[in-house]
């Protein structure tokens, strides 16, 4: 690969001086020339510039003020400033550095430093500056990825306006564009299957194995027949009967809650997932529901157990993920009491747009989080689903 | 990690939290110590120090269980605080192995 050094001096000579060192010790190199800052930020808009030797007392725009708008500019604040300069107070060098340059000579250049330390250091600021080349553009490459599945990790949601007995609620915030909960809720016939679920870690993989969950979850409610601990069984087995890893790695492993609504009878079944928040209209009252359970895809055969409640009319169930509560180092990760509460505190919003009321809640824990000077690591999901 | 042996007890500390991003080391940690298993007739995982655990922290628990289940150790869990007890309460973890207040 070529490199460009761009040499600032208002001097031809000093110019020539660093061109022939530089020319001696480092291959592939072409150069450019510039005798003052404005001419600087001209080349630097006209061609690729892999590096910059920059003099600081020069007519027109001295190096100072060309180093600020290099600095201050998006587009070249990267490039890499070495200053060559004759001014040697240690206020002058505290300077340029504070301001960005990578490091910083006087005049005139020591045998040594031109022999030795200017080439190397040239050559280290030039095999930086290609590094960080390309770790920008493999950012560039991962976040053109993640948008693009979340974008199918959108598809993938549930769709909350062609169901006829419930009104569904949704909020989705994946840590890392993509992510690990999963939520899905499907009417066939008069029956509400649906499931909320937490794979472990978060990111592509997690990402790539809730993919994997709604397929099995499809896949066991096809027939309509099966009973919530039935279907958390049915995924467990499958899991180990598809993939070599079951049991041994982590990768489709997780926390899940099932549920089937049929004439206003909720039936359940939990597999290790922070406990659903149950709001009787009639009664205006909270309950979570609680029931342990085990994680699915640790363990073969294990059991899961259906337990049954009567609903009525306007009744509504408020599902989430542990990513509500959990967050950073010091987080509150046995945190679903703080949910229980907040759920209720919010109840006027609630009655106002259940919309706005999950929204509110993530919010009540956004600023918790900010309190503890934390914020949303994990994936968030949470899914309200009101009885009509 | 730390390791401890108390006659033919291996004990295993976890001395920060158990959550995703130390579990890689954990397991590094533990492919050095797991051939050595064999030679004990129980395991302690000792979480007297551990504050924070998340999902990824259970799962790694489960794998220790596991590889001293099938070497025909018995496992518990000591030390654990009431936090961590709850959520492995939560995923009935407790029917599976002890858990300890040492």
């Amino acid at each position: 690969m070529d490199y460009h050094i761009l040499i600032a001096d208002d001097a031809t000579m000093n110019r020539v001086l660093i061109k022939d060192i530089l020319s001696q010790s480092l291959s592939n190199i072409t150069f450019a020339e510039a005798e003052n800052g404005k001419e600087v930020l001209e080349i630097v808009h006209r061609i690729q510039v892999d590096l910059i030797i920059l003099d600081l007392i020069m007519p027109v725009l001295d190096g100072y003020k060309t180093l600020e708008a290099l600095k201050s500019n998006p587009e070249y604040r990267d490039i890499p400033v070495i200053v060559n300069s004759s001014i040697t107070e240690i206020k002058s060098i505290e300077d340029t550095l504070k301001k960005g340059a990578v490091d910083y000579f006087t005049k005139p250049l020591s045998k040594n430093d031109m022999n030795i330390i200017l080439p190397l250091k040239a050559k280290n600021a030039l095999k930086m500056y290609e590094q960080n080349h390309t770790i920008n553009a493999l950012n560039k490459h991962i976040s053109e990825e993640l948008k693009n599945a979340n974008a199918f990790a959108n598809i993938m949601l549930p769709k909350s306006n062609n169901l006829k007995n419930i009104d569904l609620y949704i909020k989705f915030h994946p840590s890392l564009g993509i992510g690990g909960d999963f939520f899905d809720c499907v009417e066939i016939g008069d029956k509400i299957h649906f499931m909320i679920a937490d794979v472990t870690g978060h990111g592509i993989a997690a990402g790539m194995a809730s993919s994997m969950v709604k397929i099995l979850f499809r896949k066991c409610i096809e027939n309509g027949s099966l009973l919530p601990h039935e279907i958390l069984e049915d995924m467990n087995r499958s899991i180990f009967s598809y993939f070599d890893f079951a049991g041994k790695d982590s990768y489709v492993v997780f926390t899940a809650f099932v549920g089937t609504l049929e004439n206003n009878v909720l039936s359940y079944a939990n597999a290790g997932h922070p406990y659903p928040i149950l709001y009787r209209c009639s009664e205006n009252t909270y309950e979570e529901i609680e029931q342990n359970g085990f994680l699915v895809g640790v363990m073969e055969n294990v059991t899961f157990e259906t337990k049954t409640t009567q609903l009525k009319s306007k009744d509504f169930l408020l599902l989430y993920t542990d990513g509500l509560f959990c967050s950073g180092s010091d987080s509150d990760f046995t945190g679903w009491n703080k949910v229980f509460s907040i759920s209720q505190t919010l109840q006027e919003t609630f009655e106002r747009s259940p919309a706005e009321y999950l929204e509110e809640i993530f919010y009540a824990f956004h600023m918790m989080h900010k309190s503890h000077h934390t914020t949303f690591t994990d994936d968030v999901a949470m899914m309200l689903i009101r009885l009509r | 990690m730390k390791k401890s042996i108390q006659g033919q007890t291996l004990i295993l500390s976890i001395t920060e939290g158990l959550t995703a991003n130390k579990i890689a080391s954990y397991n590094e940690e533990l492919d050095k110590i797991a051939p050595t298993f064999s030679e004990f007739n129980e395991l302690l995982l000792d979480l007297e120090q551990t504050n924070n655990i998340d999902s990824t922290g259970v799962t790694f628990v489960i794998g220790l269980f596991k590889k001293a289940k099938a070497l025909g150790l018995n496992f518990c869990v000591i030390g654990a605080n009431s936090d961590v007890q709850s959520l492995f309460k939560l995923m009935k973890l407790d029917q599976f192995f002890e858990m300890k207040n040492q």
